[in-house]
């Protein structure tokens, strides 16, 4: 039993209110109601505070009942009935799949997991984004052109030396071939890989710096950031480094939603169905 | 042979209690009764049936309605809607009372207008400005006593249109109608701790609003 004189010693707004609601109640039992009934000894406040409660309560009950309801007729009619009744499948809907045991587990579940879903999936492309906007002239076209794009000297190991910008727009979805970070990037950057038959040429320099990455053995960036990169046969082209820590995908050049499109797609989908479970559920536990 | 001392007879004494193993309870209450009788033949197509429930509650759960939704046009909207949501869910009745099966309809259909309209009626409770609902006055009926009595409902009914839905809902089944924690807890289909929260911070809010008024409540 808490002593008188601590409690004493307190504000009365330190004390809990609730705690002396359940003594007037008579809700409390062993040390909780030891503890309110030397709460209310100790703080005349609360002493009051409990007395007001039960007048309160016996004030409620007391109540006068209301009027008669008005002369209203809450009868069904027989077009009532038919519009309310449900036939087939659908009456069984709500009733079977609302009270089965998984449904709301089930909703829970599918709704958390499409919220996560769209964070990290929409998170990446914004980090995507940013990286991409701090060099945008490397991506605004195609072909040739000095862009002398500023250089990222923490350019993470994501090189992309077999990456060519194409004629469009190549705002910063440049993904190297072989890297592993296939985060999907929201720029609707219309790339296409197209080899390149030339020997790597120029010196270092520009956005090139992504030390560690196993592509760039292979390549050497010139002075505007651009990097020439030895293939295949094929027509000679100049790959376009991507800044420091972009990172992105191979996106089909032409036609066709993305893949991060068809993730949110399936995530906000899982999102949807998990709020219908948990509607039914709720449904039903309500009309039970 | 028959007629020995010895021989005892297997008579049962207490005529032999066969369980029903319907899905509904058979109740010793006929009113319980007549609710499952009615309510099994409205299963089976018979309008006539549900509509012989529907006279047998429609006072009580307007009674019920109309002290957690002050206004009566609306408490009456909350009645109709419970009755036609009970003849949609008829199937998802699974037993218990009928009564406290439609009475969590009701509420339910109270909180959903509540939350849909969310106004505050200009005139809660409009009866405590007509007399009629009193009974007549003895010859000792004491007319400050009685004025008192009525400023007390008054300011408590004001008061009590002011607090949270939850928090009138629970106040009025516990203290005005009567139900214990148990069942406020599956007609509002909350845990038995809810209520009991609802209803003791309901306390604390409805004291906050009446501090000024409390010496009509003292004593």
């Amino acid at each position: 039993m808490p002593h008188v004189r601590e409690v004493g010693a307190t504000p009365h707004d330190d004390h809990d209110a609730m705690l002396v609601a359940a003594l007037a109640a008579g809700d409390l039992a062993g040390t909780e109601r030891d503890a309110a009934i030397a709460l209310i000894g100790a703080c005349a406040e609360c002493a009051s505070l409990h007395d007001d409660l039960q007048a309160i309560a016996r004030a409620t009950a007391k109540l006068p009942p209301p009027l008669p309801m008005p002369d209203r007729d809450f009868r069904i009619s027989a077009q009532q009935a038919g519009r309310l009744r449900r036939g087939g499948w659908r009456r069984l809907l709500p009733t079977a799949l609302g009270q089965a045991t998984f449904t709301r587990p089930l909703g829970v579940g599918l709704a958390t997991f499409g919220l996560i879903g769209l964070v990290v999936t929409n998170v990446s492309i914004g980090l995507s984004m940013g990286s991409a906007a701090s060099a945008p002239e490397a991506y605004s076209t195609g072909g040739g052109g000095a862009a002398a794009a500023p250089a990222d000297q923490n350019a993470a190991g994501s090189a992309a030396p077999d990456i060519m910008s194409g004629e469009g727009s190549a705002a910063g979805s440049v993904a190297p071939a072989a890297s592993a970070m296939a985060t999907p990037s929201a720029a609707p950057s219309m790339v296409s890989i197209i080899p390149k038959s030339t020997a790597a040429t120029g010196g270092a320099g520009g956005g090139s710096e992504a030390a560690g990455s196993p592509q760039r053995s292979a390549a050497a960036s010139s002075s505007d950031g651009r990097l020439s990169v030895a293939g295949g046969s094929g027509p000679a082209a100049t790959a376009v480094v991507p800044p420091a820590g972009q990172e992105g995908h191979v996106v089909p050049s032409s036609g066709g939603p993305s893949v991060s499109t068809i993730r949110n797609i399936v995530f906000a989908g899982a999102i949807l169905i998990g709020l219908a479970l948990l509607i039914l559920a709720r449904q039903a536990r309500r009309l039970s | 042979m028959l007629d020995s001392p010895r021989l005892t007879l297997a008579v049962r004494r207490d005529p032999l209690i066969v369980e029903d193993l319907r899905s509904t309870t058979v109740a010793d209450d006929p009113v319980q009764r007549r609710d499952l009788i009615l309510l099994e033949r409205a299963r089976g197509g018979d309008l006539d049936a549900f509509n012989d429930l529907v006279v047998c509650y429609q006072e009580q759960l307007f009674a019920l309605i109309v002290r957690m939704v002050p206004d009566r046009d609306q408490a009456a909207d909350c009645v109709q809607e419970a009755f036609f949501s009970a003849y949609r869910n008829l199937a998802s009745f699974r037993g218990g009372i009928v009564k406290s099966w439609l009475n969590r309809i009701a509420i339910n259909a109270a909180m959903d207008i509540q939350r849909a309209r969310k106004r505050r009626p200009a005139q809660p409770y409009p009866e405590l400005e007509d007399d009629s609902w009193q009974p007549p006055a003895g010859e000792e009926a004491d007319p400050v006593h009685t004025a008192l009595t009525t400023e007390r409902h008054t300011v408590l009914n004001q008061a009590m249109s002011t607090i949270t839905d939850d928090q009138r809902a629970a106040i009025v089944l516990f203290d005005v109608e009567g139900y214990d924690y148990q069942e406020i807890a599956a007609m509002t289909g909350v845990s038995l701790g809810t209520v009991k929260s609802r209803i003791h911070r309901g306390r604390l809010a409805l004291r906050d609003r009446l501090a000024d008024r409390m010496d009509l409540f003292r004593g």
